[in-house]
C-alpha cells in the first residue's frame, strides 16, 4: 500500500511520544501527580492490568500504587498442565519489575489489612496509604466454614486445593507422581459460581492424561456438586467417555457431604469413595479484604458493581475487579483483564472530568487442554445491556468442534500474550 | 470520519488524555469522536489476550507463525484487517475462533478496530521471561 509518508509518519511519531510519556516513571512521580492517586489492592490478573492501563491511558498523569501480598505472580491459567506434567510451575511464575520499569507503576509488597473508605486510606501490615480512588482486586477467598478440618495449612498439605497456583500445585503434582499405579485420584467440582468454570474438568483430563501415559491402572473420580458439566459440556463429556473411557469416572449431582482426612475418604449423598490422592476445591467467595471492607452485602458472597465503571454499589470511590465481582459471567483471567481495562478507562475519564463509555464491549476466549497437545475453546463477546445494567453475551459465541493441536498452539500463544499484556 | 483538519484535534489530543487516541491513516487522517475513541480503546485492548498489547502479539522464536505465534494486528493496513474481519463474519473466510468473535461485533465496531490496529506501531517483543517460584510465595 502506498504511503504518503509525512502525515502518517508524523502521526505515528506523535503516537509514539504519547507512549513514551506514559511509560516514563520519573515524569509523573517527580512532583505531585497532576490527576491524583489510585491505589490498587491485589496484583493478580485484574489488579496488574488496571495498574498498567491507568498509567497508559492517563499518559502517566495518574499515580498508581499496586499493593500485592506476594513478590511473584503465579498464573492459574496453564497450572493444570503442571499436574499433567507438560509444564513446570517455573514456566508460570513472573515478577512485577517490568510493570514498574515500563509504566512507572509503584509496587508495594505488602498485605492490605483494612480499608477506611470515609478517610480514603488503606492500612497495610507495613503502613498506611491515602488514595483518591481505590481498586480492590483480591481474587477469591476459600470458604472453609463447612470444612473446618481442611482449613489449616497442615491439612492442605495432605489435601491441597491447588486452586491458587503455587506450592499447592507443586504439592499435588508430587502426590500424583508418588502414587502407586492402580491408585485413585478423587477431586470435586464446587457448586457454581466458582473461579474458572471449565478448570476442574480440564484438571480431570490433565490427571487422566498423566495416568494414561504413566499409570494405566489408575482412576480419576470427579464428584460434581452441579447437576451436569457446567462449561464446554458436550466437548468434555465426549473426552471423558471416549479419550478417557475407563479412567475418568464422572459423577454429576454428587456434592461432598463429609471428608475423613485421616483415611482420605469422602462421602456424598450416594457414595463413599476412598482416595489415594485427594483434591478438594472449596466453595468460594469474594476476597477476604472485600468482605471486610463492606463491599459485599450480608450473606451474599460476591461484590455488586456498576458495570460501566466497576465502582462498588456499596462504597463510593472504591472499585472492584476480577473474580470478586458478581458479574454473572465466567470468572476467568481474560474477563478479569477486560473488567480492569473498562475500569481503568472509566477512571481516567472521570478523573479528567469526562464521561466513561456508555456501552462497553469486550471478548473472552478460554482454552482447556485435554492432554499435552490438544486444546479446545469457548469464545464470546459481551456487551453492556442498558436495560439490565449488566454485561450480557452477544450473538455469535461458540465452542470448538473438537479438541485439536492447532488450538493448543493458540492456547500457548494466549498465555504468552496475556502474561505480557498484564505484566509488562 | 476522514478529515484533514482533524490534525488540530490530534494535537489537542496530546494534552487531553480523554481524547487519545486520535489516529492518522495512510490516505488521510481519521479522527475518532471522543465516544468512539473511548469505546474502541477498551474493545481493542480486549483483543490483547491473544494478539498482544496494542495488537503486538508476542513472537516466540521457533514458534510456528500460524500456531504458537498468533497473528500480529499492529500496523497492518485497515483494508486488510477489514476484509479479514468481514470475511470471518460472513463465513467466506475460514476461522477457528474469529468467526465467533466477529459475529458479536457491530459493523461500526469492526471498522473502528480495523482503523485502530492499522495505526498501532509494530514492536517486536519476545515473551516475558519466567522465574523460579520462591518458597515464600503464599
Ligand atoms: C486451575 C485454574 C485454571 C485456570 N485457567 C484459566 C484459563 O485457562 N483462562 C482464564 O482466563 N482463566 C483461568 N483461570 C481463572 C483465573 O485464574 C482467574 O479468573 C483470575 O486469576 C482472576 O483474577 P483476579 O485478579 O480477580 O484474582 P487473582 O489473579 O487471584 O489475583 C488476586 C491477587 O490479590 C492478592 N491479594 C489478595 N488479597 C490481598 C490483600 N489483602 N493485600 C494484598 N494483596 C492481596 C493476591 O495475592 C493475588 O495476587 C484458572 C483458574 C484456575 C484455578
Amino acid at each position: 500500500m502506498a504511503e504518503p509518508f509525512n502525515r502518517r509518519a508524523f502521526i505515528k511519531a506523535i503516537g509514539a511520544t504519547g507512549l513514551v510519556l506514559a511509560s516514563r516513571p520519573s515524569l509523573a512521580m517527580a512532583s505531585k501527580p497532576p490527576m491524583g492517586r489510585v491505589v490498587i489492592v491485589g496484583g493478580g490478573y485484574a489488579g496488574a492490568t488496571a495498574a498498567k492501563y491507568l498509567r497508559l491511558w492517563s499518559l502517566g498523569a495518574i499515580e498508581v500504587v499496586l499493593v500485592e501480598a506476594n513478590r511473584q505472580f503465579v498464573s492459574c491459567p496453564m497450572s493444570n498442565l503442571v499436574l499433567g506434567g507438560s509444564k513446570s510451575i517455573n514456566d508460570l511464575t513472573f515478577g512485577y519489575e517490568a510493570l514498574q520499569a515500563n509504566h512507572g507503576v509503584i509496587f508495594r509488597h505488602d498485605t492490605v489489612t483494612a480499608i477506611d473508605a470515609a478517610a480514603k486510606h488503606i492500612t497495610m501490615l507495613g503502613g498506611t496509604l491515602s488514595y483518591d480512588r481505590l481498586i480492590v482486586a483480591p481474587g477469591v477467598d476459600f470458604n472453609y466454614q463447612e470444612w473446618p478440618m481442611l482449613a489449616s495449612l497442615d491439612a492442605q498439605k495432605q489435601v491441597p486445593h491447588a486452586w491458587k497456583a503455587g506450592w499447592q500445585t507443586v504439592n499435588l503434582r508430587q502426590q500424583l507422581e508418588t502414587m502407586a499405579d492402580g491408585g485413585v485420584f478423587v477431586m470435586n467440582v464446587p457448586k457454581a459460581p466458582y473461579r474458572c468454570p471449565p478448570g476442574p474438568y480440564e484438571r480431570a483430563c490433565q490427571v487422566a492424561s498423566y495416568f494414561k501415559q504413566h499409570k494405566a491402572k489408575s482412576k480419576v473420580i470427579v464428584l460434581d456438586a452441579n447437576a451436569e458439566i457446567i462449561s464446554k459440556k458436550g466437548l468434555f463429556a465426549k473426552v471423558f467417555n471416549e479419550t478417557y473411557a475407563g479412567i475418568i469416572d464422572y459423577r454429576p449431582d454428587n456434592a461432598i457431604s463429609h471428608i475423613n482426612l485421616a483415611t482420605k475418604t469422602v462421602s456424598t449423598e450416594f457414595d463413599s469413595v476412598k482416595a489415594d490422592v485427594l483434591n478438594f476445591i472449596p466453595p468460594q467467595r469474594a476476597g477476604k479484604i472485600a468482605q471486610e471492607a463492606g463491599l459485599t452485602e450480608k450473606d451474599y458472597p460476591w461484590c455488586d458493581v456498576n458495570f460501566l465503571t466497576y465502582e462498588s454499589k456499596l462504597v463510593p470511590d472504591v472499585y472492584v475487579l476480577g473474580d470478586s465481582v458478581a458479574a454473572g459471567l465466567p470468572k476467568s483471567a481474560h474477563m478479569a483483564t477486560n473488567q480492569a481495562k473498562v475500569c481503568a478507562s472509566a477512571i481516567v475519564q472521570l478523573m479528567s472530568g469526562s464521561l466513561p463509555d456508555v456501552a462497553p464491549v469486550f471478548a473472552n476466549t478460554c482454552y482447556s487442554f485435554i492432554n499435552d497437545h490438544a486444546a479446545m475453546h469457548v469464545a464470546n463477546v459481551y456487551r453492556y445491556d442498558a436495560g439490565k445494567k449488566m454485561m450480557v453475551s452477544a450473538e455469535g459465541g461458540g465452542v470448538s468442534i473438537s479438541p485439536n493441536e492447532k488450538e493448543a498452539g493458540y492456547a500457548h500463544a494466549w498465555a504468552n500474550n496475556i502474561w505480557a499484556d498484564t505484566l509488562s | 470520519m476522514k478529515n484533514a483538519s482533524s490534525f488540530c484535534l490530534l494535537l489537542v489530543s496530546l494534552i487531553t488524555p480523554s481524547l487519545w487516541p486520535i489516529i492518522g491513516h495512510a490516505d488521510g487522517v481519521f479522527a475518532f469522536s471522543p465516544e468512539q475513541a473511548i469505546h474502541v480503546r477498551t474493545l481493542a485492548a480486549s483483543c490483547a489476550a491473544c494478539h498482544g498489547t496494542q495488537g503486538n502479539a508476542m513472537v516466540k522464536e521457533g514458534g510456528n507463525t500460524s500456531e504458537e505465534n498468533n497473528p500480529v494486528l499492529a500496523g497492518r493496513t485497515r483494508e486488510d484487517l477489514l476484509s479479514k474481519l468481514l470475511g470471518f463474519r460472513d463465513g467466506t473466510r475460514k476461522a477457528t475462533i474469529m468467526h465467533q468473535h466477529s459475529r458479536g461485533l457491530s459493523l461500526e465496531e469492526i471498522d473502528l478496530l480495523a482503523t485502530h490496529f492499522s495505526m498501532q506501531i509494530r514492536v517486536i517483543r519476545p515473551p516475558l521471561s519466567p522465574q523460579k517460584l520462591e518458597a515464600e510465595h503464599g
